[in-house]
């Protein structure tokens, strides 16, 4: 019971936030240029980006929805973000653990002269 | 969301460990969503949901906690971690809304036809981005957890399951 009204605070604090972010984009405007027809009366590809493209051209880049390079490209679209992952914690956790080591050296130096 | 794991028993802080390995390479897979096919991108972000949820609830206790210290005494460093997991679930959800707004798999086969919005696709690509940002933040937060964690739950126990072997064959 007690977890089920954890969930629904969740829920209820998901649903105020969505509400939220929605009113904000209708209300600045930004999608003013929504397109509100019914599938069957679009002509095909159109709303992806695809009808402003030229039908041959090669090595363009791939479409929304488009799968392209498979497992390859999967594995090395992961560590790219694992490297920038990486990055940002090595920026953040390195200096911090070297000024913990250098208060800690400070500390021992410190009760060292006192003996 | 705590790096004080007294409160919890050992069970729990390896489901959340495990829990927080799967939400790390679900994560990466759905940033792919070129190379994994838009079909797993959007399901596979939708099934996240609950998993994200159990996130929270496992640290109901922190949130709860913290919530209610937020405007008295707490620590500096505790207050950014809130502050930024506010963010993280704000984020969080522009990039799940931007995603169902502009869904051309999971949204149509659930029969959920929705007006089409170039605004919210540019929105996602941007809360996807900064969603990066911040999970790298939170990884940095909660490194020493992290550390710590594997090494008693995941590298210690692999690791003894050779030591006593070749301790046996060191004696022999």
């Amino acid at each position: 019971m007690k977890i089920l009204g954890r969930i629904l605070i969740i829920t209820a604090v998901f649903s105020i936030v969505t509400g939220l972010i929605v009113t904000i984009v209708n209300a600045s405007g930004m999608n003013a240029h929504a397109i509100d027809d019914t599938a069957q009366f679009r002509p095909q590809n159109f709303g992806n980006g695809s009808e402003l493209r030229p039908p041959n051209l090669e090595n363009r880049p791939p479409e929304r929805g488009e799968r392209d390079g498979g497992a390859s490209r999967l594995v090395l679209g992961m560590i790219k973000n694992v490297v920038v992952i990486g990055l940002l914690v090595t920026v953040i956790v390195w200096p911090k653990s070297i000024a913990k080591k250098r208060k800690r050296a400070n500390t021992v130096a410190t009760s060292n002269n006192k003996s | 969301m705590s790096n004080d794991d007294s409160k919890f028993t050992p069970s729990q802080t390896k489901t959340k460990l495990w829990l927080d390995i799967l939400i790390f390479i679900a994560f990466l897979i759905v940033m792919e969503p070129h190379a994994s096919g838009l079909a797993i991108h959007e399901w596979l972000t939708l099934s996240l949901l609950a998993v994200l949820t159990i996130h929270l609830l496992l640290s109901w206790d922190w949130i709860t906690e913290t919530s209610r210290r937020f405007l008295g005494r707490l620590g500096g460093q505790t207050r950014f971690n809130y502050l930024l997991n506010w963010l993280l679930f704000i984020d969080g959800t522009l990039l799940i809304v931007s995603g169902i707004m502009i869904s051309e798999v999971a949204m149509p086969a659930m029969g959920i036809q929705l007006p089409l919005g170039f605004a919210w696709r540019r929105l996602h690509d941007m809360s996807a981005n900064f969603a990066l940002i911040l999970l790298g933040v939170h990884t940095a937060l909660h490194w020493n957890w992290i550390v710590k964690t594997f090494d008693k739950y995941l590298a210690q126990p692999f690791l003894q399951m050779f030591l006593p072997k070749q301790n046996k064959d060191a004696s022999e």
